[in-house]
């Protein structure tokens, strides 16, 4: 018997309603943990929900590749390349009959099905629709009003073990996200509530998007990112209706996290607004928010933010982002990391010592590492024009690189000091005051 | 995928400048006009962006770029006054100023324009007829009473107090006219309600520097011990020039003067040392929210922050 919270955290959300993505979920995490055997068995049975899932088919040819059936893995990624050549072909016609995997059955329509495929008729056969389908199974595909599908799919591939360092940051979020979706029975136990969102804040270019993919990843539950220019779509036409549209887009596809990045621009505070499109717009965020308790069960709020101190303070009460969680500039392990996959496929002299290169870059955020080693290259294709002969990435050239680029956070941290030390209420900003006090800001 | 057309450009233009994302908002301005170049929306959105961001050239060039297209746009010569009188050229800020108003005259946003470039060429008699024109037109609008009340500020503080509390009934958000009603409260030495009011910007807005500048002087000054620290200096002064007067005559006053000086600034220090902790103490019980502001700001001031 397992005791993997995780596990018995799926299994138990399976139990109470079975469904393709949970399965998914379940057998991505079982893969994950190295135990193929039973992530096939789960994925098999995702299967005979839904046949055609592509996501579905992909994990299985993984799992039983890891379980040492590389025929029945074959057959998997056979069926999987069936449907995408079918949904490529003809992405609005029926799948193509593909070969069963075993045990399939076909699936049957529930009244979800219905309700998409309803709109999918409102629409004309060369309009890009709202809800389409795309590949058979439940991949559902929300599209913005451009006709661009919003960045939105199955779990991201990330967990929070590719999160380098941020090791405090991270025990915080299992703390206060992931713990109650893990082991919701000892949570209620204790009287704490299970519920609501989470705003990511800090400096721009420390990945916080990555980190709410993280997250989501780690729960197993489908990402669906909402951008600027999303957001800014909603501010006209008709807005409101979008707005409820994502959110009953992300009802029907529970589990899922929904993700809000730069939410102010959604957020704003009503009295910073003049205008009443965006006050409604905040009004109608609220509203969707409100439903929580009953019809957002398995919807997930992340959100990022440069700027907290901009939301409307109504966003922050319990059951919406009540929550807010610092994301400071990646420390010393985390910029080694960034520093070592941004150099990945350039020439690098044996025996640089990125741990040094790390330690010189505090205060750095994501992007100005990538400006450092943009830096250093440009020295070392300069050295290896002017000596005809091939100069590699070394200590040297990245020191001198290190003079050149500064570290972008400072301004962000001297008007975040302000809010942080006179607009601290309810110690919303404790976390980023421990540190500024780190940094010798506060 | 279908290009944005015009209509949906602007409204993005609209809705980036009004989050504060300036370069969305310019993209967007910049989209709109390469559809419509005689659009007056957008040249108007663009200028408005250079204008947030202190570019003023560049604004006026939008301005002036939109005003070729459609000369008679009232709000395109405002965005021009402001512009123009932002770097200096009053004359000018005022003609357009003008011609706006010309075009519109029952419109209070060009009075408004108007009033703000007339105080920025300190006519203020001018200024103060052009803003209650604007008040007079549209009494829900929050900036038009404050705009009265910074013209008022200097002469009539009571004045201008009843302008702030009209314009903060309208919006209770605007940090610079509580930080202005902290000023004119001052200015009818009533520093306890001064504070409050530059205490309430601070927390409004705590990047507000002059509120936070204001705030600490006002707590100083609540804390009392004022005019005794006032009597110490003249004292200690007055023993200075004495003692300089005796050198050449009698060494009896002379070190009798200097004894003064040493005696006062002795109590000088005294008197600002019990002002520091016996009324800042005081205040801690009186209202410890205003206490822990000026504690942060007395830290601030120290580390050099608050300048």
């Amino acid at each position: 018997m397992t005791s993997d919270p995780v596990v018995l955290a799926l299994r138990a959300a399976i139990a109470a309603n079975d469904s393709a993505e949970l399965r998914a979920a379940l057998g991505e995490h079982l893969l994950r943990s190295g135990a193929p055997r039973e992530a096939l068995l789960e994925l098999e049975a995702g299967l005979r929900l839904a046949p055609g899932s592509g996501p579905l088919l992909d994990a299985a040819a993984r799992g039983a590749e890891a379980s040492g059936d590389p025929g029945r893995a074959a057959a998997y990624r056979l069926a999987a390349k069936a449907i995408a050549g079918a949904s490529e072909a003809a992405p609005l016609s029926p799948p193509a009959p593909i070969p069963a995997p075993p045990e399939a059955a076909p699936r049957e329509h529930d009244a979800e099905d219905d309700l998409d495929e309803e709109e999918d008729d409102e629409v004309g056969d060369d309009a890009p629709a709202r809800g389409e389908r795309l590949a058979g199974g439940p991949n559902l595909r929300l599209l913005s009003s451009e006709g661009e599908p919003i960045d939105d799919d199955a779990p991201p591939p990330v967990a929070f073990a590719d999160v380098g360092g941020m090791d405090e940051l991270k025990a915080r979020l299992e703390r206060s996200f992931l713990g109650p979706l893990r082991d919701p029975e000892t949570y209620r136990r204790f009287g704490k509530k299970i519920g609501g969102g989470i705003v990511l804040y800090g400096p721009p270019g420390c990945g916080k998007t990555f980190l709410a993919r993280a997250l989501a990843g780690e729960i197993g539950a489908r990402f669906t990112e909402v951008g600027l220019s999303q957001v800014l779509d909603m501010w006209f036409g008709e807005s409101e209706r979008r707005l409820h549209e994502l959110f009953e887009n992300a009802r029907r596809r529970a589990p899922t996290v929904l993700f809000f990045d730069e939410v102010d621009a959604l957020g704003q505070r009503r009295s910073q607004l003049r205008g009443t499109a965006g006050r409604n717009l905040v009004n109608q965020l609220l509203s969707e928010m409100d439903g929580f308790a009953s019809r957002n069960e398995g919807v997930f709020f992340l959100a990022a933010t440069n700027h907290p101190w901009d939301l409307d303070p109504a966003l922050r009460r319990p059951g919406r982002f009540d929550r807010l969680a610092f994301v400071p500039p990646p420390d010393a392990e985390a910029r080694r990391r960034i520093l070592e996959l941004k150099l990945g496929e350039r020439p690098v002299a044996p025996g640089t010592d990125l741990t040094r290169v790390a330690r010189v870059t505090d205060g750095f955020s994501g992007a100005d590492l990538s400006a450092l080693v943009e830096a250093a290259t440009e020295l070392a294709i300069e050295a290896t024009r002017k000596k005809k002969a091939e100069q590699p990435i070394d200590d040297g050239l990245l020191a001198r690189a290190v003079k050149d680029v500064k570290p972008s956070t400072r301004a962000w941290f001297e008007v975040a000091r302000n809010h942080a030390i006179y607009a601290n209420e309810g110690g919303a900003y404790d976390d980023l005051l421990e540190h500024l006090k780190a940094i010798k800001l506060a | 995928m279908s290009e944005p057309g015009f209509q949906e450009r602007i409204e993005r233009a609209r809705a980036a400048l009004e989050v504060g994302r300036l370069d969305e908002a310019e993209r967007a301005a910049r989209g709109a006009l390469a559809v419509d170049p005689a659009a007056e929306e957008g040249h108007a959105l663009l200028a408005r962006v250079h204008l947030k961001r202190g570019a003023h050239a560049e604004a006026l060039r939008a301005t002036e770029a939109g005003i070729a297209a459609t000369p008679d746009s009232e709000w395109l010569h405002q965005l021009r006054a402001l512009a123009l009188s932002a770097m200096g050229r009053g004359d000018e800020a005022l003609a357009a100023a003008d011609e706006a108003v010309r075009l519109e005259p029952e419109l209070a946003p060009a009075h408004y324009v108007r009033s703000v470039v007339l105080e920025a060429m300190k006519d203020l008699p001018e200024a103060r007829a052009a803003a209650d024109r604007a008040v007079e037109l549209d009494p829900e609008d929050a900036r038009y009473h404050a705009q009265l009340g910074d013209l008022w500020l200097a002469s009539d503080p009571a004045r201008a107090e009843r302008h702030y509390r009209e314009s903060l009934a309208l919006d209770p958000a605007r940090a610079d006219t509580l930080n202005n009603l902290g000023v004119a409260l001052n200015g009818q030495k009533r520093t306890r309600d001064a504070a409050l009011a530059f205490r309430s910007a601070v927390i409004l807005d705590p990047t507000h520097k002059v509120a936070k500048q204001n705030t600490h002087a006002s707590v100083r000054k609540l804390a009392g011990g004022g005019v005794l620290f006032a009597v110490a200096m003249g004292v200690t002064q007055g023993a200075r020039i004495v003692e300089r007067l005796g050198r050449d005559t009698s060494e009896t006053v002379r070190w009798v003067a200097l004894a003064v000086v040493l005696a006062g600034i002795a109590a000088t220090w005294g008197i600002w040392f019990w002002r520091r902790t016996a009324g800042i103490r005081k205040l801690a019980e009186s209202d410890p929210q205003l206490h822990a502001i000026y504690v942060r700001l007395e830290a601030d001031r120290k580390a050099g922050r608050l300048r």
